[in-house]
């Protein structure tokens, strides 16, 4: 699942439309859209409301160690050689009120540029722009990416941003920010929808019907958490050497006469062979 | 644990960090010049970006980043226990950079960073000042490069020639550089010195090619030896950690035979050996990043913290290491690690 989060409704408009998403109707606080691999939720602008739309859709929805956090809106560039219409991949947040720095995993390839980006909780206007420590300035970043580290990795996120205006926060018009996004869809989607495809969902070491074996061990021979723990380190390790141990364990257990043990005395002996089985 | 197919990422040290008050460090300006296409990311404090929670150093591994750093003290550490002193009271070591461009599996590094990107401190000086304070009391040994391998990152780094330079002014330093490096290239134009050991660590075929991702094979590690020796640079053989893999006595007897066929046993300072141990909190964050690797699931003991082989099983490794040395090197000159 690639999560997308947008603070304006008007950022959302051109994604919904692209990706053909569908409004969810049991999400009630937030505006929710989504179809199968894809799901939006509107934050509405600001730090507070970004986390808050984050966490909240990450509650309800726990992503995997496959899904992807996106965060597309737009922002404002201080510098006039940042032309309108540029994306960006942000390498660093700053965080205005605070001053901390947070740093996204550069790891990926992109078609993109980079910069660094200040998040604050009012927006800041051109008169400030020479203080400015980023290039790039808007009001959700720092909120979607301290939320969304609570979920995923930090390789899994990326804040994605669209140059609108050089900090002139009254001339935003919700029709130009909904064509900014839309001209740029079609590149950020297929950028983020190969990543998605690639990731790589490595399956545990044991299947369900071995850790069922495990713990139906476990219960026969009345195991202590340090036995349990050094019996399945003992065959976690066969099982990477010899591809299996079912048909072993099983046979274990079938031949022990004394299951289920009895007393320590009778647990220690048997949890002695079982492990010398498994050496 | 997850990934990302390796076609998706970026290339290595696509982005270089660098904290703020060491961008006109010379070396710093010196490092950068080796990467004119890297993006350069201005940064406080390069825990910053190491120390971050979350990461994926699996993940990572596929695509280092660089990170620029200044040290602070403390810029010299006391030797630990679970490494081989040979016989030097005074052990220390110091690390002008953090972790390694090769990928072994059973490198206690991944157990030990959060990250896997590379940390190299530009502020070598401070080092050396510092080593020159140790140096005034009694005679120290110190090795250079245990949380790294500086001879694999000498073509951008230049570290190992500073050593070596450093070294030259104080006869009572002994410098060990250990490495899996076969950079001749670097090492044909530095000069030997008497107080300066190249130690290589070597692995029998089967784990340098199950294990050692991206390391250079025995027999490259063995020419640049050889090459290293006939320049008359003091050579240390480092069988360490040996690793119990199936038929790991036709293994590590092979690789002893090879050695000692293309090398001069004669020209040798000395030899290590000792199987594989781990402080078991480093071992169990490994476990978690590879749970595939079959080299560090391997049901070990713990003993006062640290993860080591059953007793019989270690005593066999050492002993048969030992022996199978002994043929060809003088037993003073072999140190067991126990």
């Amino acid at each position: 699942m690639i999560m997308i989060f947008t603070a304006l409704n008007c950022e959302a408009k051109p994604i919904i439309r692209y990706f053909g998403l569908k409004k969810d109707p049991q999400f009630h606080m937030f505006q929710v859209f989504k179809n199968e691999d894809i799901i939006l939720l509107v934050t509405k602008p600001g730090i507070v409301n970004a986390a808050i739309g984050v966490a909240h859709l990450c509650s309800v929805c726990p992503p995997n160690s496959s899904d992807l956090l996106l965060n597309i809106g737009i922002c404002g560039a201080k510098n006039r050689n940042m032309p309108i219409g540029t994306v960006y991949l942000c390498n660093k947040i700053y965080e205005m009120e605070t001053g901390f720095c947070y740093y996204p995993d550069m790891i990926y390839a992109h078609p993109f540029k980079e910069s660094g980006i200040l998040s604050s909780t009012s927006p800041v206007l051109e008169n400030s722009a020479a203080d400015l420590p980023e290039n790039l300035a808007d009001m959700e970043a720092v909120g979607i990416y301290r939320a969304g580290i609570l979920f995923f990795q930090l390789h899994q996120m990326f804040i994605v941003k669209i140059v609108s205006d050089h900090l002139q926060f009254d001339k935003i018009d919700s029709n130009v920010v909904s064509d900014l996004i839309g001209r740029n869809m079609p590149e950020i989607a297929a950028w983020i929808t190969r990543l998605h495809s690639g990731m790589i969902n490595t399956p545990p070491v044991f299947t369900p019907e071995e850790e069922n074996l495990l713990a139906e061990v476990s219960k026969y021979l009345r195991l202590t958490v340090s036995m349990q723990n050094q019996l399945r380190q003992a065959i976690h390790y066969y099982k990477l050497q010899h591809g299996s141990f079912s048909a072993q364990l099983s046979s274990f257990i079938q031949k022990e006469i004394v299951l289920p043990v009895k007393n320590k005395y009778e647990r220690k002996k048997c949890f002695e062979r079982l492990m010398q089985e498994f050496a | 644990m997850n990934g990302l197919c390796r076609n998706l990422l970026n290339p290595p040290f696509s982005h270089i960090y660098i904290e703020e008050n060491i961008i006109d460090h010379p070396n710093t300006v010196k490092i950068m010049s080796h990467f004119p296409k890297s993006r350069q990311v201005i940064i406080k404090h390069y825990k910053d970006i190491f120390n971050r929670s979350r990461q994926n150093y699996p993940l990572q591994k596929q695509s280092q980043n660089l990170i620029l750093a200044e040290k602070r003290p403390p810029f010299v550490y006391k030797g630990s226990p679970l490494c081989q002193n040979f016989g030097n009271a005074r052990f220390f070591y110091a690390n002008a950079a953090i972790n390694c461009v090769y990928d072994c599996e059973y490198c206690y590094l991944q157990g030990m960073y959060p990250s896997a990107n590379i940390v190299v401190f530009v502020n070598l000086e401070d080092i050396f000042n510092d080593v020159g304070k140790l140096l005034k009391n009694d005679p120290v040994y110190l090795c250079i490069s245990y949380d790294t391998d500086l001879l694999a990152l000498e073509g951008f780094l230049g570290y190992c020639e500073k050593w070596m330079e450093f070294a030259e002014f104080y006869p009572n330093l002994t410098v060990e550089l250990r490495t899996k490096s076969a950079n001749w290239n670097s090492l044909e134009k530095l000069a030997p010195r008497e107080n300066v050991i190249l130690a290589w660590t070597l692995s029998c075929e089967h784990v340098w090619e199950k294990y050692e991702h991206g390391a250079p094979s025995p027999m490259q590690r063995i020419n640049c030896i050889d090459k290293a020796l006939a320049k008359g640079f003091q050579t240390r053989l480092c069988f360490d950690p040996v690793i119990y893999i199936k038929g790991w006595e036709e293994e590590y007897g092979r690789l002893v035979e090879t050695i000692f066929s293309k090398l001069p046993a004669g020209k040798i300072k000395d030899v290590s050996t000792g199987s594989f141990r781990i402080p078991c909190a480093y071992l169990k964050n490994m476990r978690k990043n590879k749970p595939y690797s079959s080299i560090i699931n391997y049901p070990f003991m713990a003993e006062n913290n640290v993860y080591v082989y059953p007793p019989g099983l270690s005593d066999k490794l050492n002993l048969y290491m030992h022996d199978i040395l002994k043929k060809h090197i003088p037993e003073e000159k072999i140190f067991v690690w126990k």
